[in-house]
């Protein structure tokens, strides 16, 4: 009776798993270059809503991935309260304006927990946040690259590039938001707000994002100096205490 | 908020703001941006009442911003308005693309900031619940935490204050390291509180069958009429716009065709699309009204 029960729900899940590795291989080999055509054939200002979908379509396979793995409880709970610190811990810091430890903290998850996890606290954590900012066009751009910083700290981690070191996470943390994060968010700007796209205004917008992301360079590279340490060696305690996330 | 769509179901209100902004991003015709924009105007006005004034002057200094900005990096187009510096062009053309830059982005910021009010989080979870079960499990329990740890917090600050290490107190380096171990405090004991709740969880039987999901609404004959206006008005812009009915060029000389019947049909599909929230929520205020005053 037990075994036809478990026979049973691993039929349902194998078929869940190849609906869902079917959707995925959809949208990257059909749905993509379809946006693309069509944005090209019938909007005038193609660039906006075809980024957009882009953008949405390149984090449904990590949402999917995740899906399938079918995580236990405690993973899961574990992966909900990273993303609730990196969405509060804003409040922390209300004494210094515009000093957002958000993706510092992704990053810590990612380096704990593995890419995977990495990239859904960040998505997680950008969705939330702004349902208390408000959701705009923005949304998938922020998802997408806080999502990016985790998944990044964690494959770099796994493949030994990055040490558990203060400096080089320092280091990691601050390239990746200068290079990546905050011209990923100048991208989102540009294409949003710029009737074309010209080298004019992308320097525009680009050299008026610099300050921005200087700023929340900083306030990563100062939340990994101060709070690497001391995370990483609770999440790793709880790892090895309750045997968490062992693959 | 007493907003008569809000009560209708997710899927309808989900649908109408998929539609609002995609249509909104698509759509140079100006008939078509003014349409979305001022039924975006209307419709959050009546949302808002008159909190809503604030954001609607910003949004229009926004507008003349981003239109008078456009001919300052663009200098195509052929009717010369004026040259700056070195004989840098000012055109037309330019100007009415900036128009249409500008329209644009304010009028999907206005549906962004409808779909605020209207589309809350047990909304679109309970839209989206059956595809991502964990990841709507996830986002429930984040959003639930969220104003948790803001109370924790605040009770960490509490406690701190009395020794002093409080996140306001001392010089820059140390409000700064007294913020990080206010955040390391909550780390443990939000980490704490994790184990408990997936314990728990597992011995209620998590993951040992199939995934239900939270669920209070119930499609109506009133939603499925909505649902019907509805496509039948998204059916025929789309048609309008396959059939070129919102042709418009802006480079290098501004046209704006004559309208035929492809082109006013569309606009009347699209406008009636877009107002059909703000005829809702009317058509229920005079209800009400017009019953109160019986009584």
């Amino acid at each position: 009776m037990q075994t036809e029960q478990i026979t049973e729900t691993q039929k349902e899940n194998k078929k869940q798993s190849t609906w869902r590795t079917a959707v995925s291989a959809l949208l990257i080999f059909i749905a993509v270059p379809a946006t693309i055509y069509l944005g090209w054939k019938f909007a005038d200002r193609q660039h906006y809503i075809v980024s957009l979908l882009i953008i949405l379509y390149s984090m449904v396979p990590f949402f999917l991935m995740y899906e399938k793995r079918k995580p236990q409880a405690r993973e899961l709970v574990v992966i909900a309260v990273m993303c609730a610190i990196a969405v509060v811990s804003r409040a922390a810091f209300i004494w210094a304006p515009h000093f957002k430890p958000m993706t510092a903290i992704v990053m810590i998850t990612g380096i704990a927990f593995g890419a995977t996890a990495g990239f859904l606290t960040g998505a997680v954590s950008g969705f939330v946040s702004n349902f208390i900012f408000g959701q705009g066009v923005w949304t998938p751009w922020q998802m997408f690259a806080a999502g990016i910083a985790g998944f990044l700290a964690g494959i770099l981690m796994h493949k030994g590039i990055l040490k558990k070191k203060r400096l080089h996470l320092c280091i990691f943390g601050g390239l990746t938001v200068m290079l990546i994060v905050g011209p990923l968010l100048d991208t989102s700007a540009l294409f949003t707000m710029a009737s074309g796209i010209s080298w004019e205004s992308a320097r525009l917008i680009y050299l008026s994002g610099l300050p921005v992301n200087a700023i929340h360079a900083t306030a990563t590279v100062l939340t990994l100096f101060f709070f690497s340490k001391p995370m990483l060696e609770k999440l790793d305690r709880i790892k090895l205490k309750y045997g968490m996330m062992g693959d | 908020m007493d907003d008569a769509f809000s009560g209708y179901h997710p899927a309808v209100n989900f649908i109408f703001f998929i539609g609002a902004i995609v249509f909104g991003m698509f759509f140079t015709h100006s008939a078509f941006l003014c349409a979305s924009v001022f039924t975006s105007m209307l419709y959050y006005l009546l949302l808002m009442g008159r909190k809503g004034i604030k954001l609607l002057c910003t949004m229009l200094m926004l507008f003349f911003a981003l239109s008078f900005i456009n001919p300052l990096l663009n200098t195509q187009g052929d009717t010369v308005l004026f040259t700056y510096i070195g004989e840098r062009p000012f055109t037309l053309e330019a100007l009415m693309y900036g128009f249409v830059t500008g329209g644009m982005f304010v009028s999907v910021l206005l549906w962004f900031a409808c779909y605020n009010c209207i589309m809350t989080s047990d909304k679109f979870i309970y839209l989206f619940g059956w595809c991502i079960p964990t990841i709507s499990l996830l986002l429930s329990m984040v959003l639930r935490m969220v104003p948790n740890f803001k109370v924790k917090i605040m009770t960490i600050a509490g406690a701190r204050k009395c020794v002093g290490k409080a996140p306001v107190n001392g010089d820059k380096k140390e409000k700064l390291q007294n913020s990080m171990d206010m955040l390391s405090v909550l780390t443990s004991w939000a980490l704490e509180g994790a184990v408990v709740t997936a314990d728990s969880m597992r011995s209620r039987g998590y993951g040992s069958g199939k995934q239900s999901n939270f669920s209070i609404y119930r499609p109506s004959v009133r939603d499925m009429a909505a649902g019907i206006i509805m496509l039948f008005c998204i059916v025929l812009t789309i048609i309008c716009a396959a059939l070129g009915g919102m042709e418009v060029a802006y480079f290098p000389v501004f046209i704006l065709p004559e309208a035929n019947i492809i082109t006013i049909l569309g606009v009347i599909g699209y406008t009636a699309f877009l107002l059909l929230p703000s005829i809702i929520h009317i058509w229920e205020e005079a209800t009400w009204n017009i019953l109160r005053s019986r009584i």
